[in-house]
């Protein structure tokens, strides 16, 4: 069946619902929903059922541009000038040594298995120094998408975000060493080590320069405009101007788009929360298709079996050296026991910078032969298979490295909590309940010692809840203390108009009290109806404030300490 | 308690009561006392339904007797039939034995009280205000020769007040 004639829209809509299908099925089994959306994209790709094709994936290239351009701004966002002055130092070494250990080991194992399979040391040289430049770039996407997926928070998240950001910039630099060296090991040096680092720098210090302008632009819209629901038109625009503008101009785009969000919060730290917090809800659909489109890339055939060891060799050496580079980089730079054992781990993701280094070198060394087979595809198709298996086994090893480290379920927003509890989690089972002939004298007596407000009057014999008495009631009766002698509980309460079953998320019980209106809800259990507890507004609020609250407060004593 | 606020106990009173709904009680015990108050107050077009007004009196009762002592009675409802705060009041020389109260004694006068489901402040004002006006006023209320008279005392303000 031909399926080059879908429409775009119908393409995109069934690629969202299929990737979403496939991330919550790995949620359900614990695993990263990137990983999801990733297989999802290899069943429907070029190496499943091919029923999307690369020109499909050519057309929706613009979609791919902008996710990443998301996450670069979101990274971006991350990235306060406050923590780069408390841990800058640390982050530099902790790069380099990740960076650099990844490059040497990989080149160095792809250069000795080409010296024993060809006998060509300058080819070796070569190729392992292309492919050692290009193992040292980490692909922040599905890292970050980890961290995300299970709000973590703490000083191996903040390393972690920081170090993705900064090794693409680390990869562009060793890339353009590595190709003008390899160039002229080959004879076809095309332009010299000056030109190509000139050229890299240009590359960056123009997405730089580009995103600290569009920054300082999208501040000032953004302060004078207080619509909310017009900053993400103002975001999107901006954010959408960069990516363009450097993918004109040839410039680093995620690094333009992480200039943009580093320099908007830098610049209005409190007031920017919103603004990437709008720009993570629109992402979303966005994400899913980006990861479907890269599983979709992804291609295993055509390997041969040299360039099998190759590429085991280049995968290995990778993973070792991030890891190893990271240990010793941590230890080095005296940061803490997460960073030190875990960060290698959150480092193997290779994907859009790896790939896209892999095509120039492609396209640049197409000529050179490497035994029967020519070089620049070797090159391709070693990072795009090698790719496959990272993105696979990447992500459940962030959420591997954050869930030992501690810092999961730190980063929470109240409206998080508010969905991962239910009502019988805040209940105040202690909140007393009246019978309705229980004197108001009585009843004053016993809400002395409790902090509800709202108090639940139930028949005698079936506990069912017949209304509520509030605090408010009760205190009108204050001024005629006689009258306590004589009013019951019947005398004050509300008739009953909503109550709640345990079992209810948060959430919907927080939603339905303040749509009625109401500050509090009698809980009642689901089949008998019998009265439970007490579920208050204002306790609940209090509740998910202080929880939030001291989450952040772990998660900033681990920072502290580190 | 100020003058500013008896005052407003006054005015509740006299918002809440004519003198057409004080009558001197026949009967002797409270289940027909009440019915007589019940018939009285429901002759006010505030009263949409005299049967759910029955209905909630008695039920109210079977909850707590509103005997609240010193000869008083103060039975009373809310409910959604009844349009306005309204206040019927039957008086026993004789004295119903049976009502219940809290000190035992016989009730002489039964003040009984319907108000509207959301008139919760009004409602518990105008209870707070029988019960002190009545008290400060003792027997006073039963020497009264005729209903015009008793409602004369019960809603003057405290600058005529016969303690004054």
């Amino acid at each position: 069946m031909d399926f080059s004639h879908i429409p775009v829209l119908l393409l995109v809509g069934c690629v969202i619902l299929a990737g979403s299908v496939g991330g919550r099925l790995f949620q359900l089994l614990r695993i990263p929903q990137v990983v999801g959306y990733i297989i999802m994209g290899v069943i429907v790709g070029k190496s499943g059922l091919h029923l999307i094709d690369d020109t499909m994936l050519d057309a929706l290239l613009p979609l791919n541009l902008l996710a990443l351009g998301i996450i670069g701004f979101l990274i971006g966002g991350e990235l306060r000038g406050s923590v780069f002055r408390k841990h800058g130092r640390q982050f530099l070494i902790v790069l380099l040594a990740e960076g650099l250990t990844a490059a040497l080991i990989a080149g160095g194992l792809t250069a000795g298995i080409t010296y024993l399979a060809t006998g060509d040391a300058r080819t070796s040289v070569a190729l392992g120094m292309i492919l050692g430049s290009i193992a040292s770039a980490t692909a922040p996407a599905a890292t970050v998408d980890v961290l995300w997926e299970y709000k973590t928070r703490g000083i191996l998240t903040t390393t972690v975000l920081a170090i993705v950001a900064l090794d693409d910039g680390l990869a562009l630099v060793l890339y353009s060493i590595a190709s003008s060296i390899a160039s002229l090991l080959l004879g076809s040096g095309e332009s010299s080590l000056a030109a190509s680092l000139g050229h890299t720098g240009i590359e960056m210090g123009g997405a730089v320069l580009l995103g600290v302008g569009a920054g300082l632009m999208l501040n000032r819209l953004v302060r004078r405009i207080h619509d909310h629901g017009k900053h993400l038109t103002f975001i999107v625009g901006i954010l959408t101007l960069v990516l363009g503008l450097s993918a004109m101009l040839e410039l680093d785009v995620i690094l333009a788009a992480m200039a943009l969000g580093a320099t908007l919060v830098n610049l209005a730290p409190h007031r920017s929360r919103e603004t990437f917090q709008i720009a993570e809800r629109f992402a979303q659909p966005i994400y899913v298709l980006f990861f479907v489109f890269v599983g979709a890339r992804l291609v295993v055939h055509g390997l041969t079996g040299p360039m099998w060891a190759l590429a085991a060799a280049y995968v290995l050496g990778r993973s070792a050296g991030k890891f190893l580079g990271a240990y010793w980089g941590a230890r080095w730079a005296g940061a803490s026991e997460a960073i030190r054992r875990y960060l290698g781990l959150c480092l193997f993701s290779q994907a859009g910078v790896a790939i896209g280094l892999a095509i120039m070198a492609g396209l640049r060394f197409g000529e050179q032969q490497l035994g029967a087979v020519n070089m620049g595809d070797a090159i391709v198709m070693i990072v795009t298979a090698t790719t496959f298996l990272v993105q696979l086994v990447g992500p459940p090893c962030v959420k591997l490295a954050v869930t030992r480290a501690g810092e999961c379920g730190l980063n929470v927003t109240e409206d998080d909590l508010l969905h991962s509890m239910n009502v019988g989690d805040v209940l105040d089972a202690n909140a007393p309940a009246f019978p309705l002939y229980a004197r108001v004298s009585d009843m004053m007596q016993q809400i002395a010692d409790s902090d509800a407000m709202h108090y639940a009057v139930v028949d005698d014999a079936s506990q069912q809840v017949l209304g509520v008495v509030t605090i408010d009631r009760l205190k009108q009766c204050l001024a005629d203390m006689e009258m306590g002698t004589w009013l019951v509980a019947d005398d004050l309460l509300e008739p009953l108009c909503e109550s709640v079953a345990p079992e209810t998320e948060l959430a919907d019980a927080v939603q339905r009290l303040r749509d009625a209106g109401l500050e509090a809800m009698p809980v009642v259990g689901h089949a008998d109806q019998r009265y439970l507890g007490m579920l208050e507004l204002r306790a609940c609020e209090k509740l998910i404030s202080r929880e939030v609250w001291r989450r952040r407060r772990q998660a900033d004593g681990m920072e502290a300490g580190a | 308690m100020t003058t500013s606020g008896q005052n407003e106990k006054a005015m509740l009173l006299q918002q809440a009561l004519t003198p057409d709904r004080i009558c001197f009680l026949e009967a002797a015990t409270k289940d027909r006392v009440l019915g007589d108050v019940i018939d009285l107050l429901a002759a006010s077009s505030s009263v949409i339904d005299k049967d759910a007004l029955r209905d909630a009196v008695f039920k109210r009762e079977a909850v707590m007797s509103t005997g609240i002592g010193m000869g008083l009675a103060v039975p009373h409802v809310r409910m959604d039939s009844v349009g306005e705060l309204v206040m019927a009041i039957g008086i026993s020389r004789a004295g119903i034995d049976d009502y219940g109260s809290l000190d035992d004694k016989p009730v002489h006068l039964v003040f009984l009280i319907a108000a509207p489901s959301g008139a919760h402040v009004e409602y518990l004002r105008l209870l707070s205000a029988i019960s002190s006006r009545a008290k400060a006023l003792d027997g006073c209320l039963l020497d009264c020769s005729d209903a015009d008279a008793f409602y004369a005392l019960l809603v003057q303000t405290s600058g005529d007040s016969p303690s004054n």
